[in-house]
C-alpha cells in the first residue's frame, strides 16, 4: 500500500491541481482516493491497472465536487516560484479556459503521458474517438493562445 | 475536411503516437504557414504541459504519515467487525459442540444415578431387614 501511495501520490496531486486549480481540494482528492483504494480491501487484487483505477477514482471525486459547487471552469492555481512566465500565461489563458472534460483529457495525454489506447480504455471510448477529441482540444487551445 | 485540417489531424495523431512526421506532412509544412503555426503550437504546448511543476505540498511527510495512519485505521474499521463476528461464530460453534457432548455423555448416567439413589433410599427405608432390626 505504501509503495502504491509513494508511486502515484504526486502524479495524482498534480493532475488534481491542474484540473481543479485548488491546492487544498487536490490534497483532499488524493487523500480520499487512497482511502477508497484501501477500503477496497482484498478486492484490490482484482484491479488490472492500479494507476487507471486511482485516476478514474480521483476524476470522479473531482467531478462530484465540481457538480456540487456548480463549477464549470477552474480556479487559477497559486503559482510557486518555479513556474515560468510562459507557463503562467499558458495556464491562465489556455488551460484555465478549457472545459474540465477537455482539460482532463489533454492533461492525461500530455502531462501524465497516458497513451491514446490507455485513455480509450479508461473512458471506454474507441481510440479514434479519443484522437478526434484530442485534435479538437488542440484546435481550441490554438485559438485560445491567439486571443 | 480541407487539406490543412487533414494535415493538422495527421500531425496530432503522429504526435500522440510519438512517431516522426511522414514526408507528405513535412512537405506540406514547408509550404503552409498555418499548418506550420499549428505544428509549433503543438510542440510548445506539449512541452509546457509535460514540464508543469507538481507543486509540492506543505508538510508532505506529516501528511503522508497521517494519511497512511488513516488508511490503516480505515482498514481496521472494515476488518475488526468482520473478525469479531467470525470470533463470535467460532465461539458459538464451540459452545454448541460442548453442550452437545455434555448432553450425549451425561443424561443417562444422571438418570441412572437418580434411579439408583431412589432405589437405595427405598432399600434403606423400606427394607424388611432394616425394619426387623429396628423392631428388635
Amino acid at each position: 500500500m505504501e509503495k502504491i501511495y509513494r508511486q502515484h501520490k504526486d502524479r495524482l496531486f498534480q493532475f488534481s491541481l491542474y484540473l481543479t486549480g485548488d491546492r487544498q481540494l487536490s490534497e483532499d482528492i488524493v487523500h480520499d482516493t487512497f482511502l477508497k483504494f484501501a477500503n477496497q480491501g482484498e478486492m484490490t487484487d482484482d484491479i488490472v491497472s492500479v494507476k487507471n483505477w486511482l485516476f478514474i477514482c480521483a476524476r470522479n471525486l473531482i467531478y462530484n465536487h465540481l457538480k456540487k459547487k456548480s463549477i464549470k471552469r477552474y480556479i487559477p492555481v497559486q503559482y510557486g516560484p518555479t513556474v515560468t512566465a510562459e507557463e503562467k500565461l499558458f495556464i491562465e489563458q489556455v488551460l484555465g479556459q478549457l472545459l474540465p472534460e477537455d482539460r482532463e483529457l489533454i492533461l492525461l495525454r500530455e502531462q501524465q503521458r497516458y497513451s491514446v489506447r490507455e485513455i480509450s480504455e479508461m473512458f471506454e471510448l474507441s481510440e479514434e474517438a479519443v484522437r478526434v477529441r484530442l485534435f479538437r482540444i488542440r484546435k481550441k487551445m490554438q485559438k485560445l493562445a491567439k486571443e | 475536411m480541407n487539406n490543412c485540417e487533414y494535415f493538422q489531424r495527421k500531425m496530432s495523431d503522429y504526435h500522440d503516437d510519438g512517431r516522426e512526421l511522414p514526408s507528405d506532412v513535412l512537405r506540406h509544412l514547408k509550404e503552409c504557414a498555418e499548418c506550420s503555426r499549428f505544428h509549433s503550437m503543438l510542440l510548445s504546448q506539449s512541452r509546457i504541459l509535460n514540464n508543469l511543476p507538481g507543486e509540492p505540498r506543505p508538510n508532505d511527510e506529516n501528511k503522508k504519515r497521517t494519511l497512511l495512519n488513516r488508511i490503516w485505521d480505515a482498514k481496521l474499521t472494515v476488518r475488526l467487525p468482520i473478525a469479531a463476528v467470525f470470533l463470535l461464530f467460532v465461539l458459538g460453534l464451540y459452545m454448541l459442540n460442548a453442550v452437545g457432548q455434555h448432553r450425549r455423555s451425561y443424561p443417562d448416567s444422571q438418570n441412572n444415578q437418580n434411579t439408583s439413589g431412589l432405589q437405595e433410599l427405598q432399600v434403606i427405608v423400606f427394607s424388611p431387614q432394616t425394619a426387623s432390626v429396628s423392631d428388635n
